[in-house]
């Protein structure tokens, strides 16, 4: 009687007590979430490791043979005009000599005594002249109303300033080379070098020393010649090239913006955090290279470059490039910044991937949509045939006018478009799934759900209001983080 | 869980464990007490249904954590919604005979 | 007696629509501001030289002559009325600005930053493209809108530059349109069959399809601000929303002839969503001898939301339904608010929003007791 009494009361007591723990299990569910979501650790990359582990994709599955680049007609190579910065910069030396010189054009002459080849390029791409003008006229007005904001984005100036530091001038790290790549890219190199037991044990070396010196994700491609610029060539000036011998392959590195900054861009954001990483991983790699006997230059941002870099990463299988022309990754998404290595060590290349970024881009949308300047294409598929393939054109024009118009110190960029981008996202279990579920998902109705779930359910202040006043309210994308904040730390 | 321990973070788990045994220990008592027939894909069903519940909840506040508070509020009211009708759906299944 | 309830019906009746009358008087009382003042608004006169060439074209000059181009003002039929367009081209016909100046959409967060989106993709055309059709895709969402600005765009053009077009009329009959006169005919049937496994098979299937098809897929229900839009003397554009005529005018066809209301029993998606909701959840009629009243309660609202839209001459503000919500997830808070509450009521209550909330009923019922007045 007693016995059963007993039992009776145990299992009453399990009764209500299962009640109980079911509650507090969703509690601590509840609490287990809000710890994830809110865990710094799971940001990727920033050098978190030194062997790699921040390249958690595997990307075995979706390994293809043929880059998912479309190639539809004669492909040339990119010249140097066609950079924004380099035709900027040789427009900006005629308009803005140094001393006291009386500059060398100005708009009012018109395109046709604009020196070749600017005259060409202008001659054909009728607009970017204007919008180039636009860009100074806002700059002006850039710096005029830098005043208004200079102490809110106090911290976030430095910041940038501090991270762009190591980057121009005499002490730039790596140094600028200097004469012929045959002479400049073998300077300092080995005498020696010993017998390599194979080019995958070559690819695995400078992969793992890529990683110990920061690296987030590193790829290998072998140097193709549409991917390198024609006309300029650092350390000798602007001459027509072939692509030198010695660029056999390239080692290409990425690594991200820290991120709490990034999804708070333009105005608390900066390029210069990536760029400084970038350089220093590959100017070490570069010496690193030399001194186990082989040949090595590095392409470094923000403007080093004889190769450009999203496509060749597109080869190394680090991604695939998006609607915002910016490359995607399944680690980093879009706040991917890329640095390579060129060398003759003999590497064993990497194959390039499809995860599916062109469906999901077609549908998306939200870079166009937010982009302050409308540089971005709206086109549902990849329109413009550039230099031979065909893929979404970014108006690098416009783009640079919206730099000069953000509330930033000056012209030093606005990102929005990788902030906003839905593959941006932090390595936490919710976006871990949608990762690994929609590039096996071959119908896209799993990318659909989230795209629409991505749309309505978070916020996105929409293009203009980006810009300060009166065109928009300085808004950014995610909230900045508190040590960029002035008001958190100064009175103000 | 824990940023700064090591070892709070496993015995959270442990704990989540035992509270998930209890919870379905319970639930399994009180059913067998219950005048309710279960079978195997009614059992599927429930337990399903819980895990989907928690995770609906965790994802809510992984978005809270994430500082996107209003896309939590929308997860959980949407997905919350949706789980709170399939809840009532499934006690009519088992409850019916 | 029986004279009695026939002149109060015709008092009724009668006195609604004087209301109705008076409010959409009051409401258009109101003079649009002038064209100028519009254009005004967007091109201040410090700045800008503006000068009439005809009603929907104007010319614009900057101050210090760097600019100059032209302004062209014309109307699309949108969702809840007429929706101006303001174009500024340059002499190329390449289009540099384009706003909407003047509409009665209903202000959804989304639709809004839809719509925004749509007018870049619109800008990035040339004026002439609009001229033969729509060069660009409607944005699934805001359809209705998205064609409204391009043919205010069209129209603007058209008429400033005096281009003839040809107006041809093309009533569109797509799966829409199958679907809503399948629908009809279905809910016509269930009036004449007995027997009542099939009744229930007919029922079930329409309210599945409306569920999936008029709820999710085409989202097109009967909502209040379009019955004030047309009160207002707003009728949608037949061409693009022939669906709409049909849908209405069956409906109300099928009161006139068989006293039944169809639409509330088995076509309206949002009455399926709450049918299988009555369905999972059991829900129970319920009962109370206060129905009379919350009745009269139900229909009162909707009258006063009619009379609220027609005074502001905005029929977006009589929209308090909650399909938009239940199937787009579009609308402001209160609405998800009252849709959540309404959801979880319908698991144990049958039909609640049918029965206590919804506007559509009084305006079944304004037009049974119409038709039960001259029948008589």
């Amino acid at each position: 009687m007693d016995e059963d009494n007993n039992k009776f009361n145990r299992r009453n007591f399990i009764k209500t007590a299962g009640l109980a723990s079911g509650v507090i299990a969703l509690a601590g569910a509840a609490g287990a979430g809000l710890a994830a979501g809110s865990n710094k650790d799971s940001y990727t990359g920033w050098g978190r490791t030194a062997y790699g582990e921040d390249q958690f994709f595997n990307r075995k599955p979706f390994l293809v043979d043929t880059p998912t680049y479309d190639k539809v007609g004669e492909t040339r190579r990119i010249a140097f005009i066609e950079d924004l910065f380099k035709r900027n910069g040789e427009l900006s030396r005629l308009l803005f000599p140094r001393g006291d010189e009386t500059p060398l054009w100005s708009f009012d002459e018109g395109v046709e005594k604009l020196p070749e080849p600017l005259k060409t390029y202008y001659l054909e791409h009728p607009d970017a002249l204007g919008e180039f003008r636009k860009a100074i006229e806002k700059s002006q007005e850039q710096a005029g109303t830098w005043d208004k904001y200079k102490h809110k984005y106090l911290l976030a100036d430095a910041w940038s300033t501090a991270h762009a530091s190591p980057i121009g001038g005499q002490g730039a790290f790596p140094p600028q080379p200097h004469g012929n790549p045959e002479e400049s890219d073998f300077r300092g190199v080995n005498e020696e070098t010993l017998p390599l037991k194979s080019p995958a044990h070559g690819s695995s070396l400078i992969k793992q020393i890529a990683y110990s010196f920061g690296a987030s994700l590193v790829g290998i491609a072998k140097v193709k010649e549409d991917w390198v610029y024609q006309g300029y060539m650092r350390g000798v000036g602007k001459i027509d090239f072939e692509v030198p011998e010695h660029w056999k392959y390239a080692v290409v590195i990425a690594v991200p913006h820290e991120w709490d900054s990034m999804y708070a861009n333009p105005t608390y954001g900066t390029s210069y955090d990536a760029y400084s990483k970038l350089r220093f991983i590959a100017g070490k790699l570069e010496v690193f290279l030399k001194e186990i006997g082989y040949a090595a230059r590095s392409h470094v941002p923000p403007t080093s470059y004889e190769i450009a870099m999203p496509p060749l990463a597109i080869d190394a299988g680090l991604g695939e490039q998006g609607r915002h022309g910016v490359l995607v990754t399944p680690e980093l998404g879009a706040n991917t910044r890329l640095a390579a290595v060129t060398t003759n060590m003999l590497l064993e290349p990497d194959k390039p991937i499809d995860i599916g970024i062109k469906e999901f881009c077609s549908k998306c949308k939200i870079c166009a949509e937010e982009c302050p300047s409308g540089a971005i294409s709206f086109t549902d598929k990849p329109e413009n045939v550039i230099r031979g393939y065909q893929r979404w054109n970014i108006n690098q024009d416009k783009c640079f006018t919206i730099w000069n118009s953000v509330a930033t110190s000056h012209a030093r960029g606005c990102r929005v478009c990788l902030a906003v981008c839905p593959y941006s996202r932090k390595n936490n279990w919710i976006h871990k799934i949608v990762r690994e579920v929609d590039p096996r998902d071959p119908t896209g109705l799993f990318s659909s759900a989230m795209l629409a779930m991505q749309k309505k359910f978070f916020t996105y202040p929409g293009g203009q209001e980006y810009l300060p006043a009166p065109d928009g309210n300085n808004k950014t994308f995610g909230e900045a983080p508190d040590w960029l904040m002035t008001e958190e730390w100064f009175n103000i | 869980m824990f940023p700064n321990s090591t070892i709070l973070g496993p015995l959270f788990w442990i704990v989540m464990g035992g509270l998930y045994t209890i919870s379905f220990t319970g639930f399994y008592y009180w059913i067998t007490d219950s005048i309710i027939k279960m079978n195997w894909w009614k059992w599927l069903l429930s337990i399903l249904w819980f895990l989907g519940l928690n995770i609906t909840i965790a994802g809510g506040f992984t978005l809270f954590g994430e500082k996107e508070i209003r896309a939590g509020f929308w997860f959980l009211s949407v997905f919350g919604g949706v789980f709170i009708v399939l809840g009532v759906g499934l006690w009519r299944l088992l409850t019916s005979r | 007696m029986m004279m009695k309830k026939k002149y109060r019906d015709l008092i009724i009746v009668s006195g609604i629509a004087v209301m109705i009358i008076l409010a959409a008087v009051y409401g258009k009382r109101r003079d649009a501001e002038t064209q100028k003042e519009l254009i005004e608004a967007f091109f201040p006169s410090s700045q800008y030289h503006i000068e009439r060439v005809n009603g929907n074209k104007w010319k614009l000059s900057s101050s210090n002559l760097l600019y100059s181009g032209n302004i062209y003002i014309g109307e699309g039929k949108g969702y809840n009325g007429a929706v101006s367009i303001m174009v500024q081209t340059d002499h190329q016909g390449r289009i540099s600005q384009l706003n909407i100046i003047a509409n009665h959409e209903t202000p959804s967060y989304f639709q809004k930053l839809k719509i925004n989106n749509f007018l870049k993709t619109a800008s990035q055309v040339k004026i002439g493209d609009y001229v033969s059709g729509e060069p660009i895709d409607a944005v699934s969402g805001a359809t209705i809108t998205s064609r409204a600005i391009m043919q205010g765009i069209r129209n603007g053009n058209t008429k400033g530059e005096n281009i003839a077009v040809s107006n041809s009329f093309h009533p569109s009959f797509g799966i829409l349109e199958f679907i809503i006169v399948a629908l009809l005919i279905a809910g016509l049937i269930l009036q004449v069959i007995k027997n009542r496994k099939i009744r229930r098979t007919i029922r079930w299937t329409s309210l599945i399809v409306s569920f999936a098809m008029l709820g999710f897929v085409y989202n097109q229900p009967i909502t209040l601000s379009r019955i004030v839009a047309i009160l207002n003397g707003h009728f949608p554009d037949i061409r693009y929303e022939f669906y709409f005529y049909l849908l209405l005018g069956g409906s109300i066809m099928a009161i006139i002839f068989t006293k039944k209301n169809i639409y509330c029993r088995s076509i309206c998606p949002f009455s399926a969503a709450q049918e299988i909701l009555a369905k999972t959840g059991r829900a129970k009629t319920f009962h109370t001898k206060y129905y009379r009243r919350l009745k009269y309660l139900q229909w009162g609202f909707t009258l006063g939301a009619i009379l609220l839209a027609l005074v502001l001459n905005n029929p977006g503000a009589a929209q308090y339904e909650v399909f938009g919500a239940f199937f787009q997830l579009t609308g402001t808070v209160i609405l998800f608010v009252v849709l959540f509450i309404v959801v979880i009521l319908s698991l144990f209550i049958y039909r609640p929003w049918c029965n206590f909330m919804c506007p559509m009923d009084g305006v079944f019922a304004y037009v049974r007791m119409i038709r039960n007045m001259i029948s008589k």
